[in-house]
């Protein structure tokens, strides 16, 4: 599912950034993502429906069904509060994991 | 929190989860369109568009899937399917189902219900209060004697006890009652709250005086005259013409002498009135200590009533249920043994049917793999079937256990037990046997997934289609686990032989006298009645008169109360010329002239005495064969004198003839009947006129035309024109009699050996059938190539049974083998031996037998193999 470029659990992390922007369906959310990482990151589109109902489960997004841009009943997904917690959690847990990989690799 | 929360989202998923699926299918193609759209824009042609969207987007279907498992629930219904799917695969094959299920209920069920009587009787038999440190002195002491006792600090109390028969009077006819007579501190000894009203304690029957009239009710007493009745506290209950007062009921387990009432003793300094005592000893005091402690006290007490202990007195004390731990230990242990064997037998069993059904699915799991079934999955998938096999295994198991105890109890000869409420199913054993049955069911339910870490499906696709043969690995297993189930089930069979045979031969070991049309019937006197010794012979006479003359009687006789397999009581033995006889113990009877007649014991020599001689009390004696053959090896018997020099009884209901210690006359020798039980070989004894000791209680035995039960009523009609005071004690058969002589004990180990084989000969023998028949399933191809080219159906068949039989020869051995190591031990426990010609002989041929009918069955089906059917047979 996960394609190997993806470090494990930043899926998540990067929707709920792009979530911060505001309410969003879920083409919008990979499309955002495609280009944000200018092509970096490859996802397989499918595996981001599933990274959002565990979401859902978990509260950190709520969803509601509203009108597209070009008038098409699509589902819009928001970063709930707890969301927005989940994100600055899951941010500074990665910058320490990175730092600490940097500096890993500087020592070695 | 937040769990409760997310806990709460999954519920409300699993509620609209038909909704949400179509939600997500929406989004899918929503995004697909999007995408293509945008691609279109790009100037990408629209067919090319739709193409790349899709491929983008991945699989929808994984997607949706992968969405659904997020929300948890998923879990549940994956496991919903998988119980789903294993019902259906079990109800796909109901033989295979029926077959497992039967192994593991039979293994959990009646190891565990017999395990819980071997508990409930040897472990646990008491409901006292420290009942393991009770003890009885074995011998009659009085009630200053006791106060000492208590003295020593041996003790941390003590009781006296008797088991009497009264007669409750106040109604029309007088019903016999059996009353425990206990020292009135009794209930506060045994610590046994009761389970209405209140009990007697020890100031209700002070020492030296009259105790208070009060009575406690036995708990099948008072469910069997007042029904349960809780108003009977206070009512009065007529005993010997006194009236006593119903105080309390015991208790359910609390079964003292099994009596019907329980009432206080009068504990007397009187050194005439003795008792019966029972101690318990202080925690930390062993009995041989407290042996050794209490021995000078003892003897000062021979010094001071020589009359009432025996020369030279020893101490022993016996522990409380040492006479039912010596009795039951060894069937018992036997029996859990056996047990033991059938749980894995039905192990075995399980395991076997598992393995066959696991090779047959290696192409369905090879299947699932190659459709992208990860192994987990699988193992779940298979672990479910596992766990629902055994779950419903051992559900029906703890049913089996349950039931089965009642029915194990009915089985018992009666009044083996102390008390019969303390026998429940025990938890600890319930749970071993689940343990072990579950732990083979799903061991051997994994056992797929163990076999290889990935299958290798390609292989397996293909083998599968071109097999010739079976797996060597799978077969060798299969030979193990029948060869070892076969071995265990000879052993059952072996033991089950062993102990019919050892009932056989007690049946048929000759009594010396003939049971059947025989009817024994027992009166006591009420108490204080009939003092005069002239006045009680007499009316035992007139009993005996009554008795004979009842139409279908054709002869009556008095005894006391020794009736084989047991004597009366063993006395010191002199005899006249022999001064080294003197002080060996002789069993010795009182009985009237017609006892033999009666019983039909053969006379061999000489004469029984008279009548008159029986009326004048005349000192005449007759003995039996084992007394001639140990000390008359030759020369005339008749005429030669012998005497008893403690004969006359010390016990203080007896009344005896003065010079009951002289000289008696050899009259005749009588045939051998057993006097020390069933199992035992018979001993010297002597039988006397009744009229030179008369206690006031009294047997007769009746030997009737018809069936003896027949002339109860007539008999209990005759008494009471004698003395409409006096109640009929006891009526019981001869061979009624014998079978509470462990008669009955051996015949109950005989028929749950016998069971326990038959189920285990039964498991071993669809073990087998099972594997030839997956053997037979397995080389179908080969069998119908063999066929094609010509095989003989016999040279097929052979081929089929051929590796039945090594494991079923091999198992055979084993369990041979087996015999001779364990039967040593099945020696110690029960007098019962395997090694015997017969019995493995008998095994043996019926094990063949039954095997051979096993294999043979599927073997046949195999020859009726058609070529052509086999060779398309995938």
């Amino acid at each position: 599912m996960e394609s190997a470029q993806f470090l494990p659990g930043t899926l998540h992390m990067l929707v709920l950034k792009t979530l911060a922007r505001g309410p969003m369906h879920g083409y919008a959310i990979a499309k955002r993502v495609k280009e944000a990482s200018v092509d970096g990151l490859i996802i397989e589109e499918g595996s981001l429906y599933p990274a959002l109902n565990r979401m859902l489960v978990k509260g950190w997004v709520s969803a509601k069904w509203g009108t597209s841009e070009n008038n098409r009943k699509a589902r819009f997904y928001s970063l709930t509060p707890l969301g927005k917690k989940q994100m600055q959690t899951e941010a500074d847990e990665f910058e320490r994991l990175v730092s600490a990989i940097q500096l890993a690799m500087r020592t070695v | 929190m937040s769990q409760a929360l997310e806990w709460l989202r999954c519920c409300a998923y699993f509620f609209r989860r038909t909704g949400v699926d179509h939600e997500l299918e929406k989004e899918a193609s929503l995004h697909i369109e999007m995408r293509s759209a945008e691609l279109e824009a790009s100037g990408v042609l629209r067919a090319e568009a739709i193409v790349q969207a899709r491929r983008e987007f991945g699989p929808v279907l994984r997607m949706q899937e992968n969405s659904r498992e997020a929300w948890q629930f998923a879990f549940l219904e994956q496991t919903v399917a998988d119980l789903r799917y294993a019902s259906r695969q079990l109800l796909k094959s109901p033989l295979f189902a029926m077959v497992s299920l039967l192994s593991l209920a039979l293994g959990i069920g009646a190891s565990s219900a017999v395990f819980s009587v071997v508990y409930g009787v040897l472990l646990h038999p008491f409901p006292y209060k420290g009942a393991e440190r009770m003890v009885s002195l074995g011998f009659l002491l009085s009630g200053r004697e006791v106060q000492d006792l208590l003295k020593t600090n041996v003790f941390d109390g003590a009781i006296a006890v008797d088991s009497w028969d009264m007669s409750a009077t106040g109604k029309n006819l007088p019903e016999a009652i059996s009353a425990g007579k206990l020292s009135a501190n009794a209930f506060e000894y045994f610590g046994v709250p009761p389970l209405l009203g209140r009990e007697f304690r020890s100031s209700d029957g002070p020492l030296g005086k009259e105790p208070e009239h009060l009575v406690v009710l036995s708990y099948a007493f008072w469910q069997s005259h007042y029904g349960g009745d809780a108003t009977v506290l206070g009512k009065v209950l007529q005993l010997d013409h006194v009236d006593y007062e119903i105080i309390g009921v015991a208790p359910q387990q609390f079964a003292l002498f099994h009596s019907d009432v329980y009432v206080p003793l009068r504990l007397t300094n009187d050194p005439d009135r003795i008792e019966t005592v029972d101690a318990r000893l202080k925690a930390g005091i062993t009995p041989a200590a407290a042996e050794a402690r209490l021995q000078p006290l003892i003897e000062s007490f021979a010094k001071e009533s020589p009359k009432h202990f025996p020369p030279n007195v020893k101490l022993h004390l016996t522990k409380l249920n040492a006479e039912t731990e010596q009795r039951f230990q060894g069937t018992l242990m036997v029996l859990f043994v056996a047990v033991t064997l059938l749980l894995a037998v039905g192990c075995a069993n399980v395991s076997i049917l598992l393995l066959g059904r696991a090779n047959a699915r290696q192409h369905e799991l090879a299947l699932r793999s190659a459709l992208g079934a990860s192994r987990e999955r699988v193992v779940k998938q298979l672990f479910t079937e596992a766990l629902l096999l055994a779950g419903i295994g051992c559900l029906l198991g703890v049913g089996l256990a349950y039931s089965g105890i009642p029915l194990i109890l009915r089985w018992l000869p009666e009044n083996s037990f102390p008390n019969n409420a303390a026998i429940q199913v025990n938890g600890l054993v319930l749970c071993f046997s689940i343990l072990a049955a579950f732990s083979a069911a799903v061991v051997f339910g994994l056992w797929p997934s163990f076999r290889s870490s990935r299958p290798d499906i390609s292989r397996v696709m293909q083998e599968h289609t071109k097999r010739a043969g079976g797996s060597i690995r799978g077969q060798q297993l299969h030979t193990a686990l029948i060869a070892g189930q076969v071995a265990l089930t000879v052993l059952l069979l072996a033991g089950a032989g062993a102990s019919i045979r050892t009932f056989l031969q007690l049946y048929q070991s000759r009594l010396g006298f003939d049971p059947r049309h025989l009817l024994t019937v027992g009166l006591q006197f009420p108490d204080g009645t009939h003092l005069q010794i002239d006045e009680r012979q007499n009316f035992y006479s007139l009993v005996r008169q009554k008795a004979a003359q009842i139409s279908g009687v054709t002869a009556a006789a008095i005894y006391p109360f020794g009736f084989p397999p047991q004597a009366h009581f063993t006395r010191r033995l002199e005899i006249f010329d022999q001064p080294s006889t003197q002080g060996h113990a002789v069993y010795t009877n009182p009985v009237s002239r017609e006892f033999f007649d009666a019983l039909k014991i053969p006379i061999l020599q000489g004469r029984i005495w008279s009548e008159q001689e029986d009326q004048r009390a005349a000192h005449v004696v007759v003995v039996n064969e084992a007394f001639v053959r140990r000390y008359w090896f030759a020369g005339n018997v008749i005429g030669r004198k012998l005497r008893l020099p403690n004969f006359k009884a010390f016990t203080w209901w007896m009344l005896a003839r003065p010079n009951t210690n002289d000289w008696l006359e050899v009259r005749a020798v009588v045939g051998n009947t057993p006097n020390n039980g069933l199992s035992r070989p018979v001993g010297p004894a002597v039988y006397l006129p009744y009229s030179l000791v008369l206690g006031d209680s009294f047997h007769l035995a009746i030997r009737t035309k018809g069936p003896p039960l027949a002339i109860a009523e007539s008999f209990r009609r005759a008494v009471h024109t004698a003395d409409p005071a006096q109640p009929v004690n006891r009526i019981a058969t001869a061979e009624e009699l014998l079978s509470r002589e462990g008669w009955a004990t051996e015949q109950f180990v005989a028929k749950l050996f016998l069971l326990f084989a038959a189920l285990a000969l039964i498991l071993a023998a669809i073990g087998l059938y099972s594997v030839i028949s997956f053997a037979v399933t397995q080389r179908y191809r080969e069998l119908g190539i063999r066929m094609a080219l010509g095989a003989q159906r016999t040279a097929v068949v052979r081929l089929i049974v051929a590796s039945a039989s090594r494991a079923v020869s091999a198992g055979l051995m084993g369990g041979l083998i087996l015999c001779v190591l364990s039967n040593g031990a099945l020696k110690h426990w029960t007098r019962g031996s395997m090694y015997d010609s017969g019995v493995i002989l008998f095994v043996a041929v019926l094990l063949l037998l039954v095997m051979t009918v096993a294999s043979v069955g599927p073997a046949w089906r195999a020859t009726t193999v058609d070529p052509m059917t086999a060779l398309h047979h995938d």
